[in-house]
Order: C-alpha cells, then structure tokens, then sequence
C-alpha cells in the first residue's frame, strides 16, 4: 500500500517540504530508503525501526520501501524519523491517510520513541503556511518556536506514543501550543551608554551610526572606551519589526541558536567575532551552508575588535555584503543567498603601540605607523561611512560625578530619525545609509552654501566621489537628527568630522596637503 | 674638445670616483703626486693593494669620460676645488669636499646664509616654527640652508621656498636621488628656487654614515644655525658641534620642559646658545630690521566671531582632540564643529591627524 506524510527540510535558511512516502508489500522483508539521501538519512532507517518496536508497534515481516521526494535535492538531517515512523504506521493501518491532510510532520527519533528537537523548524513551518498547510506536528521542545508563524495549529510531542494519540484525535487541545505575539526573548538590555564616561564625540558619533544605519569606525589607544561603546550600541537602536524578527529567527533556527523557552528573537543581534575567524564562518559556508557572522548580524551589528589584527582574506570578504546587503555563497549541493544587512562596527588602535598620534606617548617610528595602517585595504576603509579618533579618558574624567546621558534618551532620537527615514522612503530603502547613487542625490540635494563649503574643501580633505557621497548621507542624518529638515551648513561641518582616516601626518610635517 | 679648466675640472671627478680609494688616499696621493692629472699619468703606485690598482688602472678608461659627459648632460654641475665658483665659505674647512656637485645653484656668497635643523620626528610645534622661521628667512633676503630630511629639515626649507625665497639643500646621497620620497616635492621646488649640493658622486644611495658628513657641510655654508627641536642624543647635536669647531653662533628654539624633542634644544640652551624665543628675534642677529612690525599687530585681529575667538584661544601649535576641545569649550558636537571648520577655511587651524587640531600661526 502506497501512504505519504508531509514533512520538511531546510535549505539554506528557507525551508523545503518533502514528502515521504512508504510502500509495504509482500515479498522478502527488507527495510529500503531511496531519494537521495545522506547518510545520517539513510541511517534513519535504523532508528525509526527501532523506536517503532520499542514504543510497542509490531512490524510485521515485510518488504518496506521509503522514499523522500522530490528525489532529485538531497536530504540531509534526521528530521524526517517521526514522519516516517508515522507514514509507516499509517501504511500499517494504525491510522487512516485522512489524517494527516495538510499536516506537517517533524522531529527527530531516539531509539525509545522520544521525540527530540531539530534545527530550523521555523523556515520550514512558514514554508508549509505558505503553502496551505494548516496544522504542524514538532517535538515538544520546538513548539515555541513554530507557534511563531501565523495560521498554524501547532502540537508539540514528547513521545512517538503521543503522536500517534494525538493524530487520533486531530484536534485534541491536550497538546496545542500557542505564543503571544508580543513574548519573545526580549531582555532589558543592562548594558547602558550611562556607564561610559565622557567621551562626547564619540558617543555623539554612536548616535549618528545608529541614526542611519551607518558603518562606524572608532579608533582610540586602549582604555578609550571603544570596546564599551560598541556592546551598547543596540541599546540604542530602534527596536525590530515582526518581519525583521522572523528573518533573524529563522536565520538562528537554521544555525541551531535558538533557545526553545524563548525562541522569537526580539533583540538586535550583536555579533562579535574574534580576530582569528576564518573565512567560512565569516560569509557563512561549510557543506550545510550554514550562516556566518554576517547573516547572523544581520539587522544588527557586526562588531570587529582590533581591526587590523583580522585576517585581510577575512576583511575582503565584508566588500560585497556591505554593498549589497546579501552575501552569495556557492556550494556542491546548491546556491544561497543570504541577507547580511548588518551595521559594521569596528575598532582599532592607530599603531602598534596605541598612543598616535599623542606624541609624548607614542613609540612607534613614522614608517611603523603607515605599515600598521596599510593593513587595512582602503576600498574596506571607503566603506566605512563614519570614523573617529578618541583620545584616552584622564583621571579627573573618570573621577566626575557627572551624570551621563542614559541609552534610552539616546534611542529615543534615534527612534525619531528613523521614524522620518521610514515615512521619507515608504517601504523601498530603509535607512540613509543604504541609499543608492541616484536616491542619494534625490534625497540629500546640497543648497548653494552648502555645496560652495564642500567645493572648498574637497581637494584639501582628500574627498573622492565615494567619500563625497557618504558625506551627503551622513549629514542627512544629521539632519534626521535636527528635526528632518533640509541639510543646512552645521550638518555638513559635523558629517565632515566623521569623514576620512587618519590623514595627515604629526610627525615631519607632511606638507602638500 | 674640453678647455683647460674643463680637463681639470676632468681629472678632479675622476680623482674622486676611483672605487675603493677613499679620501684618505686621495690625500696621500695628492701629497706625492700633486695634481690629479700628475696621478693619472702614474702607472703604479708602489703602497696601493692588488684590489686598488686593479681599480686604478680600470678607472683611466674611456667609460668614465663618458660618465662625466652623462652626468653633464643631466643637469649636474660638478665643481671642484679649485674652481672659482667654489664656495668661500667652504674653503677654510680642513677636510673640504674635493668635488661637488650640484643641481641648481650654488648659494649666493654675498647674501647671509642660515641653516635650520632639527629633529626628524618632530612635532606640530616645532615643525610650524620650523616654518615660520623659514618663511620669515626668506622674506628678509636670508638664504636658507638645510638637509632636506623629513621633520625640522624639510619644514624650515619648504618655510621659505613658500615665501619665494632661495633654499638648498645639502644631501647625504647623489643629487639625482631624492631622498626621503615624502619630500620629492620639495625636493624639485629646491632646484627651482635654489640648489641641491652633494659631495656625493650622482647615483651614490643614502647611508647613514654620509649624514654625519653632510653636517659639517650644513653648518660651513651657513653663517648661523638654529636648532628648533632635538632629543638629548639626535643628530642635529652634530651639526651643532661642527658648528662650533667653524666658529658659528648657534641658536635653539626653546620648548615644553616635559618634551622629550626639547630636551636637546634647551640643553644647547644652557650651555650658551642664542634664545630664539620669537621667530623674529633672528632677524636682530642679522641686523635686519622686521619689515613686519605692523604685521604683528594685525596678526591677532583675525576678525572672528565671539565664539570662533573663544575656541580659537583653546587651541595650541600642538594638536588637540576634539574631544578635549569640546569639554574645554562646553559647546556641543554639532556647533564646535561647525567652528572648526570655519576656522580651517581661514586658515587659522589645521587638521594635522584624524580629530585633532593645531593652530598653524603663531
């Protein structure tokens, strides 16, 4: 008899439904799974024959075929134990076929019938409510996270046993999950820019970043409070769409991070890899294809600590997702491409030393400190749209009694400027920072005064057109900032601060400039 | 054919590019045979070693006719002792380079001469005194002399030749080689406006054994030298001590006491060293009057704005963060720089590193 069950796989960070289908017939018994499979597929056979006797289910002696369709995309994963378990037993008659219409079946089998937990549940559920199923069947431990996705019914089960009951009795209550939609794993972020003291510019700087989206460059001796600022830096971004939360979610469901009490991920995700990251987990990769740093920064922060320290192979890898916002990757078995609209934020010292350009503490000689900068590319630092340079906190800074400024008066501002970036743009672009050539020169248009300043400094800043561009949107949001009206000459002179990296040079002059 | 002189002019270079033969030899060989020419007519010389005249004999080809011709050709004038040309000032030094050469010009034996040196990594401080003296040198009708180094060096020379006074710049390395790179700008104004002089045949790369030598050059040529910034042990000492031995006063530009770029400058100081602590009071040395008397009145009245003036009063020669100057001055992020960028298009501030500033006039 011919019997088949829905159930689903994750390609990349999307889902995929299968279908499995089984055959029993007369002939020598023999259990046999065909489909391009994997070997921890293959090995599912196993696994499910055993949990089957174990939770007290006769098999009889016959000849068992398991296909997974379509047959022509490998399967990988053992997420597919429970669905077929239940299309055997249904093929036995232990359930009618009608049943499991439109229904989704996921998890994986431990050999005494235990359901147990899978990655990437909420890609394929969302696939499936898309494609008109109506009620999904996950290990208990994944129901959270699947009761995400509107317009599913959602049972969660702990045992083979249970399935089979609750299959019975399709619509029991006993074992329907449901999760507000405002619940997630939302925390009070402790971390707060109240704690860092002094260092206006660069705070100020922090709030212009954050404003539009823009990617931010500090750098600082150590002990200037780079580090510090950078993990506060999602206290002070807007909170996420639902829409954004879903990407996020499904991106970390697929990567196995999600924790299963509270799966929806309603913070900005702050990644920080170390300097010693690898090529493939920086742009995402292995055989699975499995996200890297950047998708999993993505509508949230990337942050690089001694940015000189990363390898250049790893930095160059940034170039294309900082343009475009996606990262393609090329596997054997496929071709992803995954968003990576993160907010580069990076940190470094001037020179090996850390004290450039303070004279009196720097030891490095003139040609130590163009070889320690060398190591970042130029086309890496072009994209860089905000940079700034602190100076060390004295004593008597860190001794004020002042109070600082708390992160969410800071992101209230932002809120605000992000609020008149939305209404601007309608649902196109969404923030300043990834305007393109043309909406740039539409949005961010210079009055005369305005436009006279920049022609006047432009040779002797070093401005190019790429810099030139990146000043309008920076000062645009400035302006965000001011209220959203046109750009007028302060907002200019502020972005202008922000531009270039450690021109000119202390010692010996450097004239020419 | 060459002339007489040109012969001679021949036989002196050659003299002075045998590989090998180093100037004490040159000496002994002079003592014995008197003339270069009276050398090249030898065939042995009885206490030279089987490397040097194997060098000897290689020399007296063709090929190094032609090198004079080459070089020539490209522009460089090659001097010799006893050439009328051959700067006064330079002859009563014992060990007075035999051969010379030189892209440009010689200095002007009847106007003064002064020489600005100093450290290499220097700071703001002393490179914007650097070039203030030089500018105010030139003005007044002072040629400037130097080393074209990076640091004090070049900013006293560029100083002047911005002023469209007369600057040269006596090289550790063949004048064909410009040397540090950073300075090739200025290195092609010099030959404009002024001179390269080497004791270095062209071609010959920068050692640091040829800077010490080159020093003693700087401070013959000059009438007075000035050190504006140096640490306790730099090589601008050097040419103070030739200085010294050649009998010329030597002034420094005082700094921070907590400078370790000053340090030297304000030892010199103490020991005896004239005190520069305007950029004008050099000019009293040279019995020139400051045309710029007025100036120095006008030079406060920049016309700013009361806030401008507030911010502009924070700053130094030394650079400041920003961050400094926005505690200092209260002002948010915004408004300072809003100022700051005024004050740059006036040309009032310069930014000399990422987010830090320096007034540039004194």
């Amino acid at each position: 008899m011919y019997c088949k069950v829905l159930s689903g796989a994750v390609h990349g960070i999307g889902g995929l439904l299968i279908q499995v289908e089984t055959d029993v017939s007369d002939g020598l018994p023999g259990f046999s799974m065909v489909g391009m499979l994997s070997s921890e597929v293959k090995e599912a056979g196993e696994r499910v024959r055993t949990a089957l006797k174990n939770s007290k289910y006769k098999i009889p002696p016959k000849r068992i075929t398991v296909n997974l369709s379509p047959a022509d995309i490998r399967k990988e994963g053992a997420a597919f134990d429970l669905a077929i378990a239940v299309a055997i037993l249904v093929n036995l008659g232990y359930i009618p076929q009608e049943n499991l219409k439109d229904v989704l079946v996921i998890g994986e089998l431990s050999l005494n019938g235990d359901v147990n937990r899978v990655n990437g549940v909420l890609p394929i559920i969302s696939e499936a409510a898309g494609r008109g199923c109506k009620i999904c069947v996950v290990p208990e431990e994944n129901a959270r996270e699947a009761s995400v996705v509107k317009g599913m019914k959602v049972f969660g089960v702990k045992t083979l046993r249970e399935t089979m009951e609750m299959l019975m009795a399709a619509d029991s209550g006993k074992y329907a999950y449901k999760i507000g939609r405002g619940e997630g794993n939302y925390k009070e972020n402790t971390a707060d820019f109240s704690e860092v003291i002094g260092q206006v510019a660069l705070k100020r700087a922090a709030e212009v970043a954050a404003a539009g989206m823009h990617n931010f460059l500090m750098v600082g001796p150590p002990g200037s409070g780079k580090t510090m600022i950078a993990s506060r830096i999602p206290s002070i971004l807007p909170s996420l769409g639902f829409a954004e939360s879903i990407e996020i979610t499904k991106i970390y469901s697929v990567a196995g991070k999600l924790d299963s009490e509270n799966p929806l991920i309603t913070n900005r995700p702050f990644r920080a890899p170390h300097h010693t990251t690898t090529r493939s987990a920086m742009a995402g990769g292995g055989r699975k294809a499995l996200p890297g740093e950047i998708t999993l920064a993505n509508h949230g922060v990337l942050f690089l600590d001694e940015l000189p320290e990363f390898d250049t192979s790893v930095l160059e890898i940034l170039r294309q997702p900082l343009e475009e916002g996606r990262v393609e990757l090329a596997r054997v078995y496929g071709n992803y491409s995954y968003p990576a609209k993160f907010m580069l934020v990076a940190a470094m010292n001037p020179c090996k030393c850390g004290y450039y350009p303070d004279m009196s503490r720097c030891t490095c000689s003139s040609e130590q400190v163009k070889r320690y900068l060398r190591r970042i590319s130029r086309p890496l630092l072009d994209r860089i749209d905000i940079c700034v340079e602190v100076p060390k906190l004295e004593f008597v800074q860190i001794a004020s009694e002042k109070k600082e400024e708390s992160s969410a008066d800071i992101r209230e501002r932002v809120e605000r400027a992000r609020i008149i970036q939305k209404k601007r743009y309608g649902s196109n672009v969404c923030y300043n920072s990834r305007l393109n050539a043309s909406e740039t020169k539409r949005y961010c248009s210079l009055d005369a005064e305005c436009s006279g300043l920049v022609e006047k400094v432009y040779e002797s800043m070093g401005l190019t057109a790429r810099s030139y561009h990146k000043l309008l949107k920076v000062s645009r949001t400035i302006a965000d900032l001011d209220g959203g009206g046109p750009i007028t000459k302060k907002h200019v002179s502020e972005a202008l601060l922000y531009k270039g990296f450690l021109q000119g040079e202390l010692r010996g002059g450097g004239f020419g400039r | 054919m060459a002339d007489k002189t040109e012969m001679h002019r021949i036989y002196w270079y050659w003299l002075c590019n045998i590989p090998g033969i180093g100037r004490k030899k040159i000496e002994r060989l002079l003592e014995e045979f008197g003339t270069p020419e009276e050398i090249c007519r030898q065939k042995r010389v009885e206490w030279f070693t089987e490397k040097e005249q194997a060098s000897f004999e290689e020399s007296k080809k063709i090929k190094w006719l032609l090198k004079y011709r080459q070089t020539k050709e490209n522009g460089i004038k090659i001097i010799t002792c006893e050439d009328e040309d051959y700067p006064k000032r330079l002859v009563c030094l014992h060990d007075r380079p035999y051969v010379m050469y030189v892209k440009g010009r010689l200095p002007d034996e009847e106007r003064p001469t002064c020489a600005i040196v100093g450290a290499r990594n220097c700071t703001r401080y002393g490179a914007t005194l650097a070039r203030e003296l030089g500018g105010l040198l030139a003005k007044n009708n002072i040629q400037v002399i130097s080393g074209l180094a990076r640091g004090i060096d070049g900013e006293g020379q560029f100083g002047a030749v911005r002023e469209g006074g007369a600057s040269f710049g006596i090289l550790g390395c063949g004048v064909d080689i410009c040397y540090p790179e950073e300075n090739f700008k200025l290195y092609e104004q010099i030959q404009d406006r002024g001179g390269l002089i080497s004791e270095f045949a062209p071609g010959t790369t920068a050692r640091p054994t040829h800077f010490p030598m080159r020093n003693r050059l700087i401070s013959a040529l000059s009438d007075k030298l000035i050190v504006v910034e140096a640490k306790k042990k730099s090589g601008s000492l050097i040419t103070v001590d030739f200085a010294l031995e050649q009998g010329k006063e030597v002034f420094g530009v005082p700094g921070r006491v907590t400078d370790a770029l000053s340090e030297g400058v304000n030892n010199l100081l103490r020991m005896g060293a004239g005190v520069l602590s305007r950029p004008e009071d050099i000019l009293e040395e040279f019995d020139v009057s400051n045309g710029m008397d007025g100036a120095k009145d006008k030079k406060n009245n920049f016309m700013l704005a009361e806030k401008e003036n507030m911010l502009y009063s924070m700053l130094d020669l030394q650079p400041k963060n920003i961050q400094y100057i926005i505690e200092e001055t209260g002002m948010d992020v915004t408004a300072v720089s809003e100022i700051l960028l005024e004050l740059q298009l006036k040309g009032l501030v310069l930014e000399c590193g990422k987010n830090h500033y320096a007034k540039i006039k004194i």
